[in-house]
């Protein structure tokens, strides 16, 4: 069923390609916006000296040092920056995904008129959604350290060996991990039900998400890990990749660029085959009969 | 002296001329004593676990050394610096030391029940607290004891001194007690020195260690018979009481303090380096690291053997503090140092390495040459610093020897400008340790700052200089309490030139060194055109007229054609194009440092200049067939007390290629971090116990 979810996407995603370069696009002109404010101070500081130049090899930290200690008039600019332009990305993928969810629903080629026209039809109900989740998420991320906090004082007291503290601060790494992507999934599944029935009440989504999510657990969570996965993969692959591109040289500056923007832009087509794998899943798995055992629906 | 190892055979069982009627033999470590011997403890105190206390019996013995008869005593309560929130030690910290408080209920303090001389006579009513340093009446961290009768030169004296005394909890300010875990520092009444005609014994501060007289310890611990114990010095016997308790007997000779620490809970490693034999307690829970912390102490005992002289003691003890008790970790005293790790330290992480390489460099700049720290903390800490420095580079590669994760590698040098640069110019180097303007600059000006000076020096004299300088300085000044003149007058012996220039500015002012390439200008010559001509540069150039003589070069240069070059050279069709040349190198900061100046020439020419760095700026001018590639000033970065290193060069065109590439890095981790907010989720969750 994972297996079948993925591949039905991949075949979605290949036919609306376009779907990928917007999300990347939009990837790459905030990170554009983010660079602006740290390359001024940067050129300022490095451009006419030698630094300049050898900087383009190895990294050197004197030259991090001297930066954070000499370019203080930058570092609002660039925390300022660091602050905002996230969440304006945050709010612009939520609006991306509309289109891309109502594209994948509707199993329709990419139509530029559908697809901008339902990101926007669909905003205003996932900022709604999204504010909903939010207790959710906080509970999955918060609630999990807490009970692994507790655990160990009932078992090892309040004055543990730090072996002890070392393993749970690794549980809670996971855990929090695990609490993250679930509020995820929830918020996916939560959308795509909006999408697929034009829902306008968004707790009933939120409840929907929640219970399939967790009704077919194995199913979505293997989808998730299954991406997940793919993109450890692919960051290692371009790890491997950036390590061996350290030659001062422009040309092998632009191939690293080049490789850069490649590897963001897999990660813009895993997260849009996430998309569309988990449309297949939802639809053909039995989510109706899921709100009807709820009494939600009748 | 007998060599270190047969020494703990204990050679010879002699009565001791400092006996207590318990305390009948003890061992003799050095058939000749390596220190004037001034105070001398024998002590017996007692552990009570639960309530934290000690009580002890102190026989103290001290010698008038100077050519003054003494009739008064000063001595240090240090324990008191914990005894409430009006101590001189609570209201500089604020009740904080390196980030670490006591507990609410948490106060430690020390008393002096009984003060007698060896003949009976009860001195206990003549104890007159004073503070020497402050107008804090609430501070009873020092002591005066006028005596019946005075001391004479030459002459000595014998106190019994009962006292009670309790460890702070958690351990605070590198001594006290967590549990079943006890760190015993600062502990006795101590005798200050008398020095200079005058005693020398100042409160206890929160930034201030410490000062005292070179003797003999004779110490007997009664703990729990399970426990383990480690101290200054060498276990002689054990003696179970049959209690529960266990009395552990240490000696120790020519020292001058007396630590000790007790844990049920300790495991052993034990080892050697060279001839001196290593004992690691560890904690149970870092007890894989135990290797790790031994192999350190044995680089550090051979790096400092083989650079700086003889480690004449037999043995080291390493301590490894408990979870919650870091406040006694990372700290000196004669044979024993405490270190600090936690569970899983990662490899590359070095930070158990540099704490026992920089706390064993303890046992030679303050505890063999005995500086006050109270007075002259850089003399300890400073150059205790660099020789961190050094041996951190020496053992673990110029390429990250601090940290070397994840394909960060950063040097300890690192560390040390990256605090130095924050905050160069609050303070001389030279100051009481409590007359800082801040904590930060306390520790900026007396870990990294001298460390820099020293390195500094060091690539100015030379490193055979540097080497034979730092020796010659152990090896006149250990068991002795050098001041900072001394160590100046030895370094002008051993370079063989006055450094006073370089020590006036470098410790007694604030001065900031930052030489910069100002300006780098390159033009073609326009050839001359019309009657008579005796050309020179004043008339080829266009602009810059007012910048363009050519200096009188008291430089080295190794392209001596081009400075004298005119025009009429040039009048041929066929002559090559001449270029004008214009370097400005600027002293930024107060601080005066000969430089070494690189100029190099886009036709691969380069030309070497010296510059003693006195005035305000240097103007340097050639005219080459070639154009001006870049300047640099202090091109191999051998004035580690330079500021700013990015300013110390400048290149005519703009080199954007190494600033693209951090634009173009910095652009993917955002672009990552914005697709994937919950990579940070890992950094939070390992920051935790990591
Ligand atoms: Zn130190």
């Amino acid at each position: 069923m994972i297996v079948k979810s993925i591949i039905n996407g991949f075949k979605q995603v290949r036919r609306n390609m376009r779907i990928v370069y917007i999300f990347y696009l939009f990837n790459l002109l905030f990170g554009v916006l983010l660079m602006l404010p740290f390359r001024a101070p940067v050129s300022k500081m490095i451009g006419n000296t030698l630094w300049g130049e050898q900087l383009a090899g190895r990294f050197d930290f004197n030259f991090l040092l001297e930066f954070l200690a000499y370019s203080k008039d930058a570092l609002p600019a660039i925390s300022a920056f660091l602050t905002t332009v996230p969440i304006v990305y945050l709010l612009l993928s939520l609006f991306l995904s509309g289109g891309a969810f109502s594209i994948f629903v509707t199993g329709e080629t990419f139509q530029p008129v559908r697809f901008w026209g339902d990101s926007a039809r669909y905003f205003g109900r996932f900022i709604r959604l999204g504010l909903f989740t939010i207790p959710v998420f906080l509970a999955f991320i918060l609630l999990p350290p807490l009970l692994v906090k507790g655990i160990q004082r009932l078992i090892w007291g309040s004055d543990p060996y730090q072996n002890i503290l070392y393993w749970g601060g690794w549980l809670k790494v996971i855990l929090r991990y695990s609490g993250f992507y679930l509020s995820v999934m929830i918020f996916d599944y939560a959308r795509i039900y909006v999408v697929e029935n034009d829902e306008s009440k968004m707790l009933l989504a939120l409840k929907t998400g929640f219970l399939f999510v967790f009704k077919n657990l194995l199913r979505t969570g293997g989808l998730m890990l299954l991406i997940i996965v793919a993109g450890i993969i692919v960051l290692i692959i371009y790890n491997l990749i950036a390590d061996v591109l350290t030659l001062p040289n422009a040309l092998v500056i632009i191939f690293l660029f080049l490789v850069q923007q490649l590897y963001m832009f897999f990660r813009m087509l895993l997260r849009v085959t996430l998309y569309a794998g988990e449309v297949s899943l939802f639809q053909n798995s039995d989510a109706e009969e899921i709100l009807l055992a709820s009494g939600e629906k009748a | 002296m007998i060599h270190k190892r047969s020494a703990i055979l204990l050679i010879g069982v002699l009565l001791c001329a400092f006996v207590t009627p318990k305390l009948s033999a003890q061992p003799v470590i050095f058939e000749q004593p390596l220190s004037p011997r001034i105070a001398n403890y024998n002590i017996d105190v007692r552990l009570d676990v639960e309530k934290k206390l000690l009580f002890g019996k102190e026989r103290l013995t001290w010698k008038n050394v100077s050519p003054d008869v003494i009739d008064e005593l000063q001595f240090h309560l240090y324990l008191n610096g914990f005894r409430n929130n009006q101590s001189t030690f609570m209201q500089e910290s604020g009740g904080s030391h390196r980030n670490f408080k006591m507990d609410e209920d948490g106060w430690g303090f020390i008393k002096v029940d009984k003060i007698m001389l060896d003949s009976g006579v009860d001195l206990t009513g003549r104890i007159e607290f004073i503070h020497p340093d402050d107008d804090n009446e609430f501070d009873k961290t020092v002591f005066r004891l006028s005596l019946p009768e005075s001391i004479p030169p030459g002459g000595s004296i014998r106190l019994d001194i009962d006292f009670t005394a309790k460890l702070p909890q958690p351990p605070f300010a590198r001594t006290g007690a967590k549990d079943e875990y006890f760190f015993v520092g600062q502990w006795f009444p101590k005798i200050g020195v008398y020095i200079d005609g005058e005693w020398n014994c100042h409160q206890f501060h929160r930034n201030s260690e410490f000062f005292a007289d070179f003797g003999m310890y004779n110490v007997r611990m009664t703990v729990p018979e399970d426990n383990i114990v480690g101290a200054t010095g060498i276990e002689v016997e054990v003696t179970n009481n049959g209690d529960g308790t266990a009395t552990h007997f240490y000696h120790a000779e020519d020292v001058h303090d007396f630590a000790w620490t007790t844990s049920p809970e300790f495991v052993e490693v034990t080892g050697s380096a060279q001839d001196v034999d290593i004992r690691v307690l560890m904690q149970p829970d870092h007890v894989n690291q135990g290797e790790r912390y031994l192999e350190a102490a044995q680089v550090g005992v051979e790096y400092f053997q083989n650079w700086y002289g003889d480690y004449p003691f037999p043995n080291l003890t390493v301590v490894d503090p408990r979870r919650k008790a870091s406040g006694s970790g990372g700290m000196e005293y004669p044979t024993l140092i405490t270190a600090g790790t936690s569970y899983r330290m990662p490899d590359g992480i070095r930070l158990p390495e540099m704490v026992i390489i920089h706390e064993f460099g303890h046992n030679y700049w303050y505890h063999l040459v005995a500086s006050n720290e109270f007075e002259e903390p850089w003399l300890d800490e400073g150059i205790n610093s660099y020789s961190e420095n050094k041996i951190m580079a020496a053992e673990y590669g110029l390429n990250g020897d601090m940290l070397d994760i994840f394909g960060i590698k950063l040097n300890d040098t690192h560390f040390q400008r990256a605090s130095y640069i924050g905050r160069p110019d609050l303070d001389p180097i030279v100051k009481k340790a409590w007359e800082y303007y801040s904590n930060g600059s306390y520790a900026v000006n007396n870990y990294p700052r001298p460390a820099l000076v020293l390195l500094t020096l060091e690539n100015y004299l030379g490193q055979e200089t540097m080497d034979r300088l730092m020796r010659t300085y152990f090896e006149r000044w250990k068991f002795k309490h050098p001041k900072t003149q001394d160590f100046i007058d030895v370094a002008n012996e051993v370079a063989g030139q006055k450094l006073d220039w370089f020590f006036d500015q470098a410790l007694f002012t604030n001065y900031v060194l930052d030489y910069s390439v100002d300006r780098v200008i390159t033009k073609k010559i326009k050839k001359d055109k019309g009657y008579d001509f005796t050309l020179s540069v004043e008339h080829a150039l266009e602009e810059d007229s007012t910048e363009n003589e050519i200096p009188e070069q008291d430089t080295v240069s190794n392209d001596s054609a081009s400075e004298e070059t005119t025009i009429d050279s040039l009048k041929e069709e066929d002559e090559p194009e001449m270029y004008y040349s214009l370097v400005k190198i600027r002293r930024l900061g107060e601080f005066q440092f000969p430089v070494e100046i690189k100029v190099v020439f886009e036709n691969g020419d380069i030309v070497k200049e010296k510059w003693d760095g006195r005035d305000y700026w240097k103007k340097l001018e050639y005219i080459k067939p070639t154009k001006l590639a870049y300047a640099t000033v202090d091109p191999d970065e051998k004035i580690l007390l330079d500021v700013k290193f990015h300013n110390n060069s400048k290149t005519v065109e703009t080199n954007t290629i190494g600033v693209n590439k951090l634009a173009i890095r910095w652009m993917f981790w955002m672009q990552f971090l914005m697709d994937q907010p919950e990579f940070l989720n890992l950094f939070s969750g390992l920051s935790l116990r990591l």
